[in-house]
């Protein structure tokens, strides 16, 4: 028990040796692994940072994309504003045309009935003129008489026109 | 009487150092850990650290006086 | 053992061997500090060979350890691993000028301590496991039931396991205090420390002598003259 002898040297080269054992079988391995599972999830984690990106990237695309669509929205709104509103001043050109047109018409119409009235009025004077003149053909017509004649036929005449016009107006 | 026993029980002596030495590490320990009982897992494990190192002086008179005795 | 190691999908076995020697590797790699760490694997080795041989006493063995062959062996290989570890750290050299760190008066202390560290760690480790054995042959003797399996719970995984940290723990302390990284001072440095030693002295020196100037000059009579209120001597004549 309390010997000392050659069995230090032994014992010294069996530790030697279970130490070699635990470092080859049990440390070598174990950290390998380890170091392996660390690389791995370095790797996982690298992936994950880039697929982030490859999002990241997406999203700004997609964005970009978007703001396109809104730029275009917004043209073809001023596009079809802008034709509205042409169309709105033609259709109002046209009203305004169609108006006047009318009110051209509308004049002429009054003229032509003017003229048509005038005409009437005339032939009637010129009845009346002949109708006048034959009754005084018919009696005795002293050039006094034909005057004074003529002269009521003038006025009644003048009378009938400016009622005529009056009317007319 | 055999002066070797005599000698293997004077050896026996170093338990004095040992148990004083443990003694003022269990009361420092107890100490600390009534100021800061949080800590004491820590203090625990240190106490038993100091304890085994003072433990040591016992240990060596014992193997004096085993040496002396099987010698 | 360690055959079928994998990365992932590990079994029940795996999960548990690289849980003990994560758990070995933190609790040695922290006694030994960031510079003794290459020599981890090697006490990790004595841990768990020391622990098992302690507690091999449970089951009927005698524990190798309370072979004194083997504790010295085991404390051989720790002296000589600390020192190495000390040389390849720091070069022969200055290995051996450390022998008279702080003061060159403790050399022979520093050399004693090669002798006295492994000394101490053998009988420590071999002095308990005989110890705790013994104890319990004696108890056996005079109680054979029930009393030795309760003490044997102390003695032989309490007492054994903190012994085998102990030797490990003080070989890894012995092993960070060799491979420290010290700060040496420099020859300057030295020259500095030294001259203001010298100043401080020499300062000293100017200090007492003044001070004994001033006692020599001290005149007792002038003293007790203007203790009793008395004019000066050059007055009265």
């Amino acid at each position: 028990m309390l010997s000392v002898n050659m069995s230090i040297v032994y014992m010294i080269i069996n530790l030697l040796i279970l130490f070699l054992i635990f470092r080859f079988i049990l440390f070598k391995r174990v950290d390998k692994i380890l170091r392996l599972r660390e690389r791995e999830m370095e790797e996982v984690k690298s992936k994950a940072a880039t697929v982030t990106e490859e999002a990241e990237a997406a999203k700004q695309k997609y964005e970009a994309l978007y703001a396109k669509l809104e730029a275009e929205k917004e043209a073809v709104f001023a596009e079809t504003k802008k034709t509205a509103y042409g169309v709105r001043e033609r259709i109002l050109n046209e009203a305004k045309q169609q108006t006047h047109d009318m009110i051209e018409q509308a004049k002429q119409s009054a003229d032509d009935t003017y003229a048509r009235e005038r005409s009437k009025n005339e032939d009637a004077i010129t009845e009346l003129v002949l109708k006048a003149a034959s009754k005084i053909s018919e009696q005795s017509h002293s050039k006094e008489s034909d005057q004074a004649l003529y002269d009521r036929f003038i006025k009644s005449a003048l009378e009938d026109l400016s009622f005529g016009e009056e009317e007319r107006v | 009487m055999d002066l070797t026993t005599l000698a293997a029980a004077i050896a026996a002596f170093t338990g004095i150092g040992a148990g004083i030495g443990i003694g003022i590490a269990t009361g420092r320990a107890v100490d600390a850990v009534a100021r800061q009982p949080e800590a004491s897992g820590k203090i625990m494990t240190l106490l038993l650290l100091g304890g085994a190192l003072a433990e040591a002086t016992a240990i060596y008179g014992f193997v004096i006086a085993i040496i002396i005795l099987v010698s | 053992m360690t055959s079928g190691l994998r990365i992932d999908h590990i079994s029940r076995k795996q999960a548990a061997i690289e849980l003990i020697i994560l758990k070995l590797r933190e609790l040695v790699e922290g006694m030994l500090g960031h510079t003794g760490r290459p020599y981890a694997e090697y006490i990790m080795t004595i841990l768990v060979y020391l622990g098992i041989s302690n507690m091999i006493g449970l089951i009927g063995f005698t524990p190798p350890t309370m072979d004194l062959n083997v504790t010295v062996a085991l404390a051989l290989m720790s002296i000589v691993l600390v020192e190495v570890a000390g040389i390849r750290k720091k070069g022969v050299k200055t290995w051996l000028s450390d022998f008279k760190e702080p003061i060159p008066v403790i050399l022979p202390m520093n050399i004693l301590e090669l002798g006295i560290r492994p000394l101490s760690l053998c009988m420590r480790l071999f002095g308990n496991v005989l110890g705790a054995t013994v104890i319990m042959e004696m108890i056996k003797v005079v109680i054979p039931v029930l009393l030795p399996a309760v003490l044997s719970v102390y003695f032989d995984i309490f007492d054994g396991l903190i012994q085998a940290y102990v030797f490990c723990f003080l070989t890894s302390l012995y092993i960070a205090e060799a491979t420290e990284d010290k700060e040496r001072e420099t020859a300057e440095e030295r020259a500095e420390r030294k001259r203001l030693a010298a100043e401080a002295r020499a300062e000293r020196r100017a200090e007492r002598a003044r001070r004994k100037a001033e006692e020599d000059q001290f005149d007792i009579w002038a003293f007790y003259r203007r203790l009793l209120m008395l004019p000066p001597k050059e007055a009265v004549a």
